[in-house]
């Protein structure tokens, strides 16, 4: 039992300490090491048609502003194809989206009728009437800027890129503690991560919120899958076990809204982990296997694939130290190392440790804020225990075989 | 008319996205990194060799005082002499634990209606009182709990001293990872050993206060929720300060950024 218990402690502090160094590493990366670009001005004299996606459920309170900011944009008109997705909404968005057609003629409106619903099955019924071979994907309480479009566009010179990402910046940053420390952990994930993780030719993410695809490529992989509820994750692993690329552009960046409530978020957390390990569970080993795919690019989809059900791992880590430390058999080191494991790791916030928070906030200018940054590891529990009640749900819909259920991230609509 | 020198201030600094930028090498401070290092652990060290018998023998003293029944038991890790103070833990009630566990329950489920609103801050509850839940149902079926007093405090005071000796090498790894000047890095050691070292002997003495009227029942949550809890703070608090003036002194510093 306490050999076990050990052993277990032990595998614990060595995964944490994994991705302890990996994260100093990128943030080492981005800081210092030389940074890979993305194509700029590839499209300038002849943009190709795009059809962007944006698929709403519930989205009263943010929908006309998405709209706009897409009407605003400085891509060619001819050339680009807006179409909101109405899944069954239940507010008032359906009859929001028939008033805007009629001011925007150019805005064409989708409405799903049951009985299936969610994000990728809408997804997949769009995409049986789009022409254009590049495809873009905005979610609801997103603006983009006006040069967005044409940013992420030009990733698809290379013909082996098969999906695009760009930056997500948080535009209610003010609004609440909540708001600005989603906004510290937004900055880590994709200032220095995403992009460290392009710069080394690893496995950045299709993040299904503020990117692309190629059209032909998604057809080939038979596209989303309709039962996902990470259908951004379930892509990039088929992107990736099939040769594609995916180009992360830090500078196209596109403004969100972050849920401003502690239940929203927990909501949010928890659909999110539930699905990325239900994408875990369907494809890490195709991941770890691929023929394409190098030896560090295959170790980076293990830790990517796995990051969801680091936060119960570690649950179960402190489990085994109580009980060692009831047993009276918690060794002076190890119970010193598992402190340390804790603080290293996420103790501060889950896909960011609290250095590559810091990075990311010089990079981008702040100054005063970096002062919240040990309310950072306030989040920690809630973060953890979000995640693994995810992960407890994701092993029941694996066990029971059965769908998940999409819960929609509450929206408030206000402007910063 | 305007003058020239006006024309000349107006002149538009066209300055690249943020995204494009990264901090120019730094070999000095890079240096200052790698000579840190070894001396931070080494001042760690002779800190802990020099002040900690001192500190730890006056603060149990003052503890003995205030406290008539904590002893004091010498111990030497590390070649590092301390003085313990042992509180006189009182004897395990098995039905007092099993009060424990309900009360506990109870809370558990009051604060649990409580986290749909406000999370972060009941959980941190919950999850200390499931600590305690488990430790008092333990106590309940085992009849006895974690350690005795002398093993405690001593696996307490070890634990300390360890944790001194290594936030110097956390504190160069981390510092790594940006330009820090000499003053910055030396502020950040400064400051991180010795509220290490001055919460280190506070921590102690209150734990030791706790236990004295607790007993056992508390011990977990202390040594794996409360004392981690302290070292973390403490340490993102002060490197916070130390970035928040490293940001500042980059934003006025313009060739210490490079430009993609």
């Amino acid at each position: 039992m306490v050999v076990a218990l050990n052993a277990w402690l032990t595998v614990v502090i060595a995964l944490m300490s994994i991705y302890t160094i990996r994260h100093w590493v990128f943030t080492f990366s981005r800081v210092y090491g030389k940074q890979r670009m993305s194509f700029s001005d590839a499209y300038e004299e002849h943009p190709p048609s795009v059809t962007v996606l944006v698929p709403m459920h519930n989205e009263e309170k943010v929908a006309e502003a998405c709209l706009d900011a897409l009407l605003a944009s400085e891509y060619p008109k001819d050339q680009l194809e807006i179409v909101a997705i109405d899944d069954q909404s239940a507010d008032a968005t359906n009859d929001i989206l028939h008033a805007y057609i009629e001011r925007h003629p150019q805005v064409k409106i989708l409405t799903m009728a049951g009985p299936e619903r969610g994000k990728a099955n809408a997804l997949n019924v769009a995409l049986e009437s789009v022409q254009s071979d590049f495809v873009l994907v905005f979610d609801a309480d997103y603006t983009p800027g006006r040069g967005l479009i044409r940013t992420l566009i030009n990733a698809f010179v290379d013909p082996e890129v098969g999906a695009v990402m760009g930056r997500v910046v948080p535009r209610n940053t003010s609004r609440s503690l909540l708001t600005r420390l989603l906004s510290m952990e937004r900055a880590g994930g994709y200032q220095v991560d995403q992009q460290a993780r392009y710069n080394f030719n690893l496995l950045p993410q299709y993040g299904g919120t503020v990117g692309g695809f190629r059209r032909r490529m998604l057809a080939e992989l038979g596209g989303f899958d309709p039962h996902a509820l990470a259908e951004d994750t379930e892509l990039t692993a088929k992107i990736f076990q099939h040769g594609w690329k995916i180009v992360y552009d830090n500078r196209a960046e596109c403004y969100e809204e972050v849920p401003e409530a502690w239940e929203s978020r927990f909501k949010q957390l928890r659909r999110w982990s539930r699905g990325h390990n239900r994408v875990l569970w369907s494809h890490l080993f195709g991941l770890v296997t691929a023929p394409v795919l190098t030896i560090p690019q295959r170790i980076d989809a293990a830790l990517l694939m796995l990051c969801y059900a680091v936060p119960p791992i570690l649950l179960s880590g402190w489990l085994a130290a109580i009980a060692l430390f009831l047993l009276g058999r918690l060794p002076y080191v190890g119970g010193v190392t598992l402190a340390f494991a804790v603080v290293l790791y996420n103790a501060f916030g889950n896909f960011a440790p609290v250095y590559q928070v810091a990075t990311a906030e010089v990079l981008d200018g702040s100054t005063t804020r970096l002062l919240l940054l040990p309310y950072l590891f306030y989040m920690f529990p809630f973060n953890t225990w979000a995640i693994t009640t995810g992960f407890i749900d994701a092993v029941g819909d694996i066990v029971k075989s059965r769908r998940g259920r999409w819960d929609k991230t509450a929206r408030v609509g206000n402007a910063p | 008319m305007p003058k020239a020198g006006a024309a000349q201030a107006a002149r538009v600094t066209i300055r690249p996205h943020r995204s494009y930028r990264t901090l120019r090498v730094s070999r000095v401070s890079w240096l200052g990194s790698a000579v840190t290092l070894p001396i931070g652990v080494l001042l760690a060290y002779a800190a802990l060799l020099v002040l900690w018998p001192r500190a730890t023998a006056w603060m149990s003293a003052l503890l003995a005082q205030s406290t008539p029944i904590t002893r004091n038991v010498p111990d030497n890790f590390l070649f590092i002499a301390s003085t313990v103070p042992i509180p006189n833990l009182p004897p395990l009630s098995v039905f007092g634990a099993l009060d424990v566990a309900g009360l506990c329950a109870a809370a558990i489920l009051l604060a649990g209606f409580y986290a749909k609103k406000n999370a972060p801050l009941p959980l941190w509850i919950i999850g200390n009182l499931i600590v305690l839940l488990i430790t008092a149902l333990w106590a309940f079926f085992e009849g006895r709990a974690g350690y005795d007093g002398p093993t405690y405090m001593l696996l307490l005071e070890r634990t300390s001293v360890i944790m001194i000796l290594c936030s110097p090498i956390f504190a160069v790894v981390v510092a790594a990872l940006l330009p820090f000047t000499l003053l910055e890095r030396v502020t950040l050691f400064t400051l991180l050993i010795a509220l290490d070292f001055f919460m280190s002997v506070l921590r102690l003495a209150v734990f030791a206060l706790i236990l004295t009227h607790t007993g056992v029942i508390l011990e977990t949550n202390l040594y794996l929720f409360l004392g981690p809890l302290i070292d973390v703070v403490y340490f993102i608090a002060v490197y916070s300060l130390v970035v928040v003036s490293l940001s500042r002194r980059l934003a006025r510093t313009e060739d210490a950024w490079e430009w993609l």
